[in-house]
């Protein structure tokens, strides 16, 4: 298959410096899919019932080392962030500029005592941990970490994020009954009744984006999310490079007026769902201590910790992917860089919303999820139906961008916030 | 592969345990989770006559989607109904429900 | 296969088991999201991998947390199924009923020849379920819309009904 460069066919053009440039990127760019086949190859060379456990293991063995890794140099740079958002320093004594901390960190919890309540249910209180992880790990399989790089390319890719992701719930109110302790408790059910709540305009606003790509493969919505503008061959490097950048970052849906209120709607609701400041109010420490980590200790909150941050990561992928066009990039950036800088930027942007906004109220919470977030979800998937069956994309870009701003207003209007007052609490 | 034998085989004992929740139980919740029970294990059976069956013919894998969702609906105002006779009754042990006009 | 199909079936048969016959009935719950979480297993094995995410999205993440909620509303979250007997009066006539049901179903099923399994899978794209809700069952998938939207607003209504009253008496 003859390599296709700026609509040039390379084959005719060999030996030039251009086309060294192109393998390197290449190279580069597929390196971690070419030690992969590598690995196989030797492999199916071996003895041939080696290869599916040689493919199983290159699936999981970089999530599994790789997304660890992440959780910590994620924690590092949410401290040192909210450090310098709150004009102080932030972990500084372990390492070089503290880069050692989460090290620290982590001896720390393996080493401390793990305490289980008298009264708790011993094997509930146990599972929960362990199970918290199951999802957190089991959603980054389809998410598509570079060109070829998906651990599992499902036809149902995007279903399975979010149906592998509601397991999470159902840890979350294990560890909340199971320690025995009201705070846990009411934790637990707050967290649920709020990731239940937020899950649909979660999913609403994921559902624009495969009503448009018509797949619920994340691979496929990336490769959708990509302008096939061509250039003679013969033209100068400027036209050449302005259509590369608007092949790779011009189809990107965050660029169309569905793609940015719905971004905004999955950013606002996976903040809910990973029970993320301004919506941590499962865990609000003023309230409930620490909502239903309250009776871990040691290692067991390590768990809850890690899958709370993986999770972070893998709703920032899948943001990235639905809406940011994924490892699209312009070169030479390879696809991973891209990838990762997407997500890194995301969750920068969730920590900032951290350190900026303060806690919101448990009535406001569901006011906010019920009465705002999912009739305006509900019109983007008007607007995005708009801009699929308009024959005009600018007027498509117009009404869809009108209905949205609309919806925007219209709803801040409508939904007036509730009077303070004594209110009663009998359920929560 | 398993034959379709055990798979309807499985799908007749799940059903056979719901419907020993649905007679046995006395909380009306788990009457509830026993008849949820009962209709995944049909549900199951639907799947497997697509499976080994004729492809073409989708109306059961139709029939499991349709399924499912009434079950979510049925789920919801069942508990919603669970809750009322809760507040009316202060119980929701089965027997103790017994008055129609409280 | 034949592995994940042995597994898979002591998995659901033994949280099915589980979930109608212990004491304390967030066990119970529990048991029944595992075997909730089972039968989507099952699906999986049967190439029907959109069921399967379906069951897993609707059953584990919706319908067994209404079961959740609604255990622990209706009970003091602290003495769950400490109070009186579990099981009915006539439990023993359960038990029969319930063990003969699945000897008739048995004894028929052993007598009906099957046909192998086609291979390879037959497969049903999600384009296809798509495109088959909004053609052939495209009268049901209304009525679905419509019964859910009921039953959304419906039971939020009944739920809700007496609230007033509760507050009031307070």
């Amino acid at each position: 298959m003859p390599f296709r460069f700026f609509g040039m066919k390379l084959k005719e053009a060999s030996g030039c410096a251009k086309v060294w440039v192109f393998r390197m990127y290449e190279t580069v760019d597929q390196m971690f899919v070419r030690f992969g086949d590598l690995v196989l190859g030797w492999a199916a060379t071996r003895s041939p019932g080696l290869e599916p456990w040689a493919r199983v293991l290159l699936c999981v063995g970089p999530i599994a080392i790789l997304f660890p890794l992440l959780f910590a140099a994620t924690t590092w740079a949410e401290r040192k962030l909210l450090a310098r958002i709150q004009n102080r320093l932030g972990p500084n004594r372990v390492g070089p500029a503290g880069l050692l901390q989460p090290v620290a960190d982590g001896l720390k919890t393996l080493t401390k005592e793990d305490i289980v309540p008298d009264r708790a249910d011993k094997l509930i209180h146990a599972l929960a941990p362990i199970l918290v992880m199951v999802p957190a790990f089991l959603v980054l399989a389809v998410l598509p970490m570079g060109r070829n790089m998906t651990a599992a390319n499902l036809h149902i890719g995007v279903l399975f994020f979010f149906a592998a992701g509601s397991i999470s719930q159902i840890a979350v109110f294990m560890a909340g009954w199971g320690s025995r302790n009201k705070y846990s408790l009411l934790g637990g059910m707050r967290a649920i009744a709020q990731m239940v709540s937020y899950e649909i305009p979660f999913i609403l606003s994921a559902l624009t984006v495969v009503m448009v790509a018509g797949t619920l493969s994340t691979v496929e919505i990336v490769e959708s999310q990509r302008l096939g503008l061509t250039v003679a061959s013969d033209a100068g490097w400027l036209p050449r490079a302005v259509a590369h950048l608007a092949n790779t970052v011009g189809g990107w849906y965050i660029l169309q007026p569905w793609g940015v209120s719905g971004f905004l709607i999955y950013l606002i609701a996976g903040l809910a769902e990973l029970n993320r400041s301004p919506f941590d109010i499962p865990e609000g420490e003023s309230e409930i201590i620490a909502g239903h980590h309250t009776e871990y200790s040691g290692f067991k909150f390590a768990l809850f910790f890690m899958s709370e941050y993986i999770t972070m990561v893998a709703v920032c992928g899948l943001g990235a992917t639905l809406f940011l066009g994924g490892w699209q990039g312009p070169r030479p950036l390879p696809s991973w860089a891209w990838f990762f800088l997407k997500v890194f930027a995301l969750m920068a942007l969730m920590i900032w919303v951290r350190g900026s906004f303060p806690r919101m109220r448990v009535d406001q919470l569901m006011a906010f999820a019920w009465k705002f977030l999912l009739p305006l979800s509900l019109v983007n998937v008007l607007a995005a139906g708009l801009w699929m069956y308009l024959p005009s994309r600018v007027a498509a870009w117009f009404l869809g961008g009108a209905l949205m701003a609309g919806a925007y207003f219209g709803l801040c209007r409508l939904v007036r916030p509730g009077k303070t007052g004594p209110r009663h609490y009998h359920y929560a | 592969m398993p034959t379709l034998h055990e798979y309807l085989f499985l799908a007749a004992a799940l059903f056979s345990i719901g419907l020993a929740g649905v007679l046995t139980r006395r909380n009306i919740i788990l009457v509830l989770v026993g008849i949820e029970m009962m209709l995944n294990a049909a549900n199951v059976n639907l799947v497997a006559f697509w499976r080994y069956g004729d492809a073409a013919a989708t109306d059961g894998v139709m029939l499991v989607l349709f399924g499912i969702a009434i079950a979510g609906a049925e789920a919801a105002v069942g508990l919603a109904l669970i809750i009322a006779v809760y507040r009316r009754f202060r119980t929701s042990r089965l027997e103790e429900v017994a008055g129609l006009k409280g | 296969m034949r592995t994940a199909f042995i597994l898979i079936t002591f998995w659901t048969l033994a949280s099915g088991l589980l979930a109608i016959s212990r004491r304390n009935m967030i066990h119970c719950a529990l048991a029944l999201i595992s075997f909730f979480a089972g039968i989507a297993a099952l699906l999986f094995t049967l190439s029907a991998d959109f069921l399967g995410a379906v069951q897993l999205l609707i059953y584990v993440g919706a319908i067994s947390v209404l079961i959740l909620f609604a255990l622990l509303v209706t009970h003091d979250a602290s003495r769950l199924g400490d109070r009186g007997a579990p099981f009915s009066r006539g439990k023993w006539s359960g038990w029969m009923l319930s063990a003969l049901v699945f000897v008739v179903l048995g004894f028929g099923l052993h007598r009906v020849a099957v046909p192998p399994p086609p291979d390879p899978a037959p497969a049903l794209p999600v384009a296809e379920i798509g495109r088959l809700l909004v053609t052939r069952h495209a009268v049901p998938f209304l009525a679905m819309a419509l019964l859910l939207t009921a039953a959304l607003v419906g039971s939020a209504l009944v739920a809700i009904e007496e609230s007033s009253e509760h507050a009031r008496k307070e």
